[in-house]
């Protein structure tokens, strides 16, 4: 479904992304691990098209997406949950909501899929008229998943939705995600918290300083001991 | 809390004096000196007391604000008992008809203005109010792009300038009438907005705001040397160019021009607040606050943020046009002096002070702003001098312009989301308190 080819990326003269390659089929939960800096977060936004590959192609559905500007990307079918949340802090949680489908035009649907995701993350319903920026942590959270599912993506990118949460928190929202990839969503997942984005996938990548070093099914990579011995503090 | 209140007020009345004093503090008292058969002019130093009247007005203030705030929580409680009270919420109804009587009277004091009084006695306060609706509708068109998208432009007089000049140079060189001069100086407003936006939009805040301030003065700049076609310093119209700036049809006959521009320049604010209005609920506001927020989010969220940006821009300077062909229309004869950079700033605080993205906000800044250096040229002084002829030697006329800043500055201090500011606006401000309250 997404195939990254040979993708180099840059800030100015850093590279940050050194020729990775990976795949993510239909109906998958991919992860990509990595430490601090890897470079986890510019695949994602190179993926959406925020941040320009410099070399090496993407393509999505048989399509090259590389070239395009982001907001073609998301009509296209590809969302992103990014890092830190990045909720609008002055819109309400309804209005984030809306945002988020932003693409669409079907107004009852939207109504439909807003109900949907109250039902994924019941106290976002409490807060609906709440501004975002005044949800705690775990609210905005679930409110930056929700947000992205509202685009009604064929491709989820989720970017280390269990950071800074309680451990409680983290579950329900690895709980939602398998949910969501039951019902047919296809995830690719970047997480820091290796062991439960190993646990919830079936395939894993590795990146280290910009290049995919391992890669295989999540089983064999949890049971890896180079994987073990650095990301899983073993 | 009460006591940062105080030391807040003190601060700023002594940061006041510090400022003031220089420039206002110490003055010359010239006295005859006659000796003999010689008389000389012996100057002296005296102190004058503005600088500490003014410090001790911005102390007092700051109290007055100490008072005001827990009158505000005790105001709040009655409220809220007074809304547990009554089951059906009969509070709110009376709050509603408070605010909509008071809606009504404003409006009725607007509309009827120019007819307080006789023609000729009124005028002097019509052509005010004329003033002012163009600086309200310059304000809320520069609220497009900073209160609404969140993109700092310090240049906007230009967009006025640009209308104002194409405006005068067609109605004189071609007869363009004023209706579809106004059309027309919006658009070449827009097409330049367009034209800068395009290049600079791709640049972050303080980039995009050095640009615009460098757009706006290189536009004054252009309008003073292209000598053939504006008149350069000499100003439109003038000798060398027969032929006037058409007047709207309606206005041209008749005595009461002023009150002709006054409905106006009032009606073209009613049009616009109207179309901002449906704007701001549309997918487009919400775009635009989207980017404000979180430029990159938004542009995840499917938004062509670069579009909407230019759009803002093009939509902002369309305003800015428009008035600036009623600003042409009305005055008949202008200089490139009319555009100085000074009014782009000052836009910017009606815009800023007024609150942010909320349209009342913006209209109550611009009409404050204007309404506040007029009352210190010309009324207060006025009054001073007739009643108080004791307060001679203050010198109130010297530093307007001081008063004024300070006045900005304690508005900021104590209310820093604006006068009247956004629902938005309140998040960070920390006034959720009051927000939930409402
Ligand atoms: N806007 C930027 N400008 C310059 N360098 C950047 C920028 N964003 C990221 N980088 C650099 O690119 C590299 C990869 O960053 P990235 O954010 O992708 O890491 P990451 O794997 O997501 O890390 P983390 O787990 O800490 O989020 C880092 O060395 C970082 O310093
Ligand atoms: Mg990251």
């Amino acid at each position: 479904m997404l195939v990254l080819d040979n993708i180099h990326s840059a800030y100015g003269k850093i590279e940050a992304l050194k020729g990775i390659s990976l795949e993510v089929n239909e109906g998958e939960i991919v992860t990509l691990i990595g430490a601090n800096g890897a470079g986890k977060s510019t695949t994602l936004m190179t993926i959406c098209g925020v941040n320009r590959v410099k070399q090496g192609t993407i393509s999505f559905k048989g399509e090259r997406i590389d070239s395009l500007p982001p907001h073609v990307i998301v009509r296209k079918g590809i969302s992103q949950a990014p890092e830190g949340r990045r909720i609008f802090p002055r819109l309400t949680v309804i209005e984030n909501l809306e945002m988020g489908a932003f693409v669409r035009t079907d107004a009852e649907a939207i109504g439909k899929d807003i109900e949907y995701v109250f039902g994924l993350f019941p106290i976002l319903r409490e807060r609906r008229q709440q501004l975002g920026g005044t949800l705690s942590g775990g609210e905005q959270q679930m409110l930056a998943i929700a947000r992205a599912l509202m685009a009604r993506p064929k491709l989820l990118l989720l970017d280390e939705p269990s950071l800074g949460l309680a451990p409680i928190v983290v579950a329900k929202i690895f709980e939602a995600i398998k949910g969501l990839n039951r019902q047919g969503a296809t995830i690719f997942l970047v997480e820091q918290n290796a062991r439960m984005a190993l646990k919830l996938a079936h395939r894993g990548y590795v990146l280290e300083t910009g290049r995919i070093t391992m890669n295989d099914t999540a089983a064999a990579l949890l049971n890896s001991r180079r994987v073990q011995e650095a990301y899983l503090g073993a | 809390m009460y006591l940062s209140r105080l030391k807040t007020s003190f601060l700023a009345a002594v940061w006041i004096l510090i400022l003031t004093f220089p420039l206002a503090g110490i003055g010359t008292r010239e006295t005859k000196v006659v000796t003999g058969e010689e008389s000389t002019i012996k100057q002296e130093l005296v102190l004058r007391s503005g600088p500490f009247l003014l410090a001790g007005v911005v102390f007092a203030c700051g109290l007055l604000w100490l008072g005001v705030k827990p009158l505000g929580r005790v105001i709040h409680a009655v409220s809220r008992r007074a809304r547990n009270l009554s089951a059906r919420g009969g509070f709110m109804i009376w709050k509603r008809v408070v605010l909509a009587g008071l809606m009504l009277a404003v409006i009725v004091a607007v509309l009827s203005m120019p007819f307080w009084g006789s023609e000729r006695a009124m005028r002097k306060y019509v052509d005010l109010g004329v003033e002012v609706w163009l600086y309200v509708l310059l304000a809320l068109g520069l609220n497009i792009t900073i209160g609404w998208t969140g993109l700092l432009v310090l240049g906007y007089v230009a967009f006025f300038c640009i209308g104002a000049y194409v405006y005068a140079i067609l109605s004189i060189q071609c007869g363009l009438p004023f209706w579809p001069g106004l059309l027309v100086g919006g658009l070449s407003a827009s097409i330049a907005g367009i034209l800068l936006g395009i290049p600079s939009l791709r640049l972050r805040g303080d980039y995009l705001a050095i640009v615009t301030l460098g757009f706006g003065e290189t536009i004054r700049y252009l309008m003073q040397n292209l000598k053939s076609v504006t008149g350069g310093m000499q100003g439109l119209p003038n000798q060398d160019i027969s032929g006037t700036i058409a007047v709207p049809a309606w206005i041209s006959d008749g005595p009461p021009r002023s009150v002709h521009y006054y409905f106006l320049t009032l009606t073209l604010v009613v049009i616009v607040v109207l179309l901002l209005r449906r704007l701001n609920n549309s997918r487009i506001g919400r775009a635009w606050v989207a980017i404000r927020e979180d430029e990159v989010a938004a542009q995840a969220m499917g938004i062509n943020t670069f579009k909407l940006k230019v759009l803002a821009f093009a939509l902002s300077a369309f305003v800015a046009g428009m008035a600036g062909v009623v600003f042409a229309a009305r005055i008949g004869y202008f200089t490139p002096d009319a555009f100085k950079f000074e009014t782009s700033v000052l836009v910017v605080a009606m815009v800023i002070l007024g609150g942010m993205g909320s349209i009342p906000g913006v209209i109550a800044g611009a009409a404050l702003l204007w309404l506040i250096p007029w009352a210190l040229r010309d009324p207060i002084p006025r009054f001073l001098s007739t009643h108080f002829p004791a307060m001679e030697n203050v010198g109130i006329e010297d530093y307007q312009l001081a008063i004024f800043g300070g006045i900005l500055v304690l508005m900021m201090i104590f209310r820093p989301q604006g006068l009247i500011p956004s629902r938005r606006a309140s998040y960070e401000m920390g006034l959720e308190e009051e927000e939930e309250s409402r």
